[in-house]
This record gives C-alpha cells, sequence and structure tokens, in this order.
C-alpha cells in the first residue's frame, strides 16, 4: 500500500490531471461536433467520418510529436484547443467549405491536444507512468460526454466554451514541460525496455499491443450494454482503468501490472458477456496497459517523447482498421480472436519488459 | 484555391477514402524516417562520449596538438 500512496502522490501529478482535464473537453468537442455530423441518411457518411477522424487524428501524432521535441517552447495543447475551437466555431457558422474540412481542422487540434498532454506528462513524470495514465484516462470519459450531449439540443457554442474552459490548464502545464531542459536527461528515468532488445522490435511490439487492445474494444462481447447508462458505465470504466494502470504500474511494477492485466482480462471479458460487474472488471484490466506501452516507447526513444506516444496512437489506428472492413458476425469466432490475441500480447510483454526489482531501484 | 476546397469537399466517397490512406502512408513513413534520425542522432552523441572517456576526458585528441 505504500508503495501505492508513493504513487498517488508522485511529484508533478498535477500535469497528470491537468491534462486529464484538457483530454476530456478535446474528446467532449470531438465526439459532440462528430456525432452531429453523423445525423444523416448517407451511409457512405456514416462509415466515412469515423474513418476520417480515426486517421487523421490519431495518425499525425508521430509527425507532430516529433516536430513538438524539436520546438520545446511550442505549446501544442494551446494550440490544439484553439483549432478545435475554430473547427467547432467552423461547424457551427459554415466558415469552412464542405462537411471534410472542419473535420480535418478537428482532427489536427485533437492530435495537437495529445502530443501537447503527452510532452508534459512525459517530461514532468521522473520516469512515473501516472501522469501519462491520469492523462489517457480523461479521453473515455470524454468520448462518452460528447456522444450524449450531441443527442441533447445543446448548441455548439456551449461545448465550444467549455473547451476554452480548458486554455488556463494547457498555460500553466506548459510550465511543467521544462522547455528549457535537456529531453533526453528528463526521461532518463523510463527503462522500462529490455537493453538487449533492438528498438524496432520494441516498438512494433508495443505497437502491436496497442493494436490488439483497440481491435478488442470493437469486438468485445458486451451482450449486457442495452442502456446509455451501461454504454457510460463502459466507458468510465476504460477511463478509469488507463489511470489506475499507471498508478499501478509505478506501486508494484511495470511488468507485473502489464502481465496480470493482460492476462487477467480474458476471463473476465469472455464470460461477463452477460454480467456487466464481471464484464466491467475484464475490461478494467484489460485498459490498463496503455500507459505502459507509452512507457515502452518512451523507453527506446527518450530523445524524442511526443514521437513515442505518437507510435501508440498510429497503432490505435491501425488497431481499429479492420473494424472499417471486417464484420464478426459469431460470437465462437470473435472470443476465440479475442483469445488469440491476448495470448499474443503477453507474451510480447513478458519479452520485452524489464524485470521489476531492476525498475524499483530507478523510482524510490 | 479551387483545387484546394475541392479536394476537401469530398465529391466522391472513394476520393476522400484513397485521400485519407495516401496521407496516413506519407505520416507513417516520416514516422520511420524521424526515428531513423532519432536514433542515428543518440548514437553519434554516444559514440562521441565513448570517445571522450576513452580520451581521459578531452573532446578529440587532435585538438590538443
Amino acid at each position: 500500500m505504500a508503495g501505492l500512496k508513493n504513487a498517488l502522490k508522485s511529484k508533478n501529478i498535477a500535469t497528470g490531471w491537468m491534462y486529464f482535464y484538457i483530454h476530456f473537453a478535446t474528446e467532449v468537442i470531438c465526439f459532440f461536433c462528430l456525432k452531429k455530423q453523423m445525423v444523416t441518411d448517407d451511409s457512405a457518411l456514416l462509415w466515412l467520418i469515423p474513418f476520417v477522424y480515426d486517421a487523421l487524428a490519431f495518425v499525425p501524432q508521430s509527425v507532430f510529436g516529433y516536430i513538438s521535441d524539436r520546438f520545446p517552447k511550442f505549446n501544442a495543447g494551446l494550440t490544439g484547443i484553439i483549432l478545435m475551437a475554430f473547427a467547432g466555431l467552423s461547424f457551427w457558422l459554415g466558415i469552412l467549405p464542405g462537411r471534410f474540412s472542419a473535420i480535418v481542422v478537428l482532427c489536427a487540434g485533437n492530435a495537437l491536444t495529445h502530443v501537447g498532454g503527452a510532452e508534459v506528462t512525459l517530461r514532468s513524470s521522473g520516469g512515473h507512468l501516472a501522469h501519462s495514465a491520469v492523462f489517457v484516462g480523461g479521453g473515455s470519459f470524454g468520448v462518452i460526454t460528447g456522444t450524449l450531449l450531441a443527442a441533447t439540443s445543446l448548441p455548439y457554442i456551449a461545448v465550444i466554451l467549455f473547451l476554452l474552459s480548458a486554455v488556463p490548464f494547457a498555460v500553466c502545464a506548459q510550465k511543467y514541460r521544462y522547455p528549457g531542459a535537456d529531453t533526453r536527461e528528463l526521461c532518463k528515468d523510463f527503462n522500462y525496455a529490455k537493453k538487449n532488445i533492438p528498438v524496432p522490435v520494441v516498438i512494433l511490439v508495443s505497437m502491436l499491443v496497442v493494436a490488439v487492445r483497440a481491435y478488442m474494444g470493437y469486438c468485445l462481447p458486451v451482450a449486457w450494454k442495452t442502456t446509455t447508462l451501461h454504454s457510460a458505465l463502459l466507458f468510465i470504466t476504460m477511463g478509469a482503468g488507463k489511470a489506475a494502470g499507471g498508478f499501478l504500474a509505478d506501486a508494484y511494477g511495470v511488468k507485473k501490472t502489464a502481465l496480470v492485466s493482460a492476462a487477467g482480462a480474458l476471463p473476465f471479458i469472455l464470460l461477463g458477456n452477460r454480467i456487466m460487474v464481471v464484464s466491467l472488471i475484464g475490461i478494467m484490466l484489460f485498459s490498463m496497459t496503455m500507459s505502459i506501452t507509452v512507457a515502452l516507447n518512451v523507453s527506446v526513444l527518450k530523445g524524442a517523447p511526443g514521437l513515442a506516444f505518437g507510435y501508440s496512437t498510429t497503432a490505435l489506428f491501425l488497431g481499429t482498421l479492420p473494424i472499417f472492413f471486417i464484420t464478426i458476425k459469431t460470437d465462437l469466432l470473435s472470443n476465440i480472436i479475442l483469445s488469440v490475441f491476448t495470448f499474443i500480447s503477453f507474451a510480447a510483454l513478458a519479452i520485452i519488459i524489464r524485470k521489476d526489482e531492476k525498475i524499483s531501484e530507478l523510482h524510490y | 484555391m479551387n483545387s484546394i476546397i475541392d479536394l476537401f469537399l469530398w465529391i466522391k466517397v472513394r476520393d476522400g477514402f484513397t485521400l485519407v490512406t495516401a496521407t496516413v502512408a506519407v505520416f507513417i513513413i516520416l514516422s520511420i524516417v524521424f526515428t531513423v534520425i532519432e536514433l542515428r542522432k543518440y548514437r553519434r552523441e554516444q559514440d562521441a562520449q565513448i570517445a571522450s572517456t576513452d580520451n581521459g576526458g578531452m573532446p578529440d585528441s587532435d585538438n590538443t596538438d
């Protein structure tokens, strides 16, 4: 328990909470705008809008991240908020031509906000995972809030003003990015990947784990999810799981947390198809590896945390890609795929993560 | 200017799909290029560090002549 208390009180953990709010506001406006655009009879648009969003919000983050790594004084989070506010105004007032030009701006803003969050939380954490875990956890809460708000008659301006309420946090958090410091020095305590494994292998394996988790997120057997409250609980659990994963990894070790959560999630997910509580335990466990995969990438790219984070989001897109083209019709096949992928993730994580004893020496 | 607007109007779904796929490919290639640059830079720094340690802390022995 002492380890967990230490993790909860980590130095600069406030950066995680500041970007939790920014990330929350980001996903609220993104999903509010997207769901509003998807109120259409055109089935092609219902397919294309999520595809464009996933592609252009997730994939550019590695390139934006690298640019941000090279220009540490650039406030990516603040720039992202401004771009998303402009996109929201454009949806509202029709400033930009066509439907997709505003979506492209919205995606760019979303990507920049994520990059800002990654830069601040990774550079200020001193090798801890809780900061980035809290930051990524905020997104799930925002996705469900934005989706629910889109079904109401709330005007665009209300959501835009809510997004702008995150500006002070983006300005304050920038200070904790330590723009004048050496990035490699700030991230020197991220040593979670085994030294003898080549860098491309570490990146590919962590991308594989992220992609598998992203794919699993879409084919989870959740027959119990029949109401809006159930959907909200699902996303809240996902967000809480992502944040909890970082704290547990700091407290009990990255390898233990990664392996227990990867292996432990499967039985709960498979047995919880019709039992909500069992399923939610599985979903929480399965969300815990998010910050661990980011930390693995940073471990091999210490000088470029933005680029390292971007690999995780690129993998998120690659993981969701199959659902745009393939529909799995039977529960049995879906369960077999889930089991095989979980085993692959477990094995991959076991191979590339360093032993916890060595990590603990670096921490407390 | 018109062509840029046309680009964003996404007149046909298929064109939009192709454009997004191409954009994704470009970003992934750029990520790989940047990673290679970053790793080479890191290796150069490490080599320089090792060289300076071998020279008893002097950055470059040729410059001491």
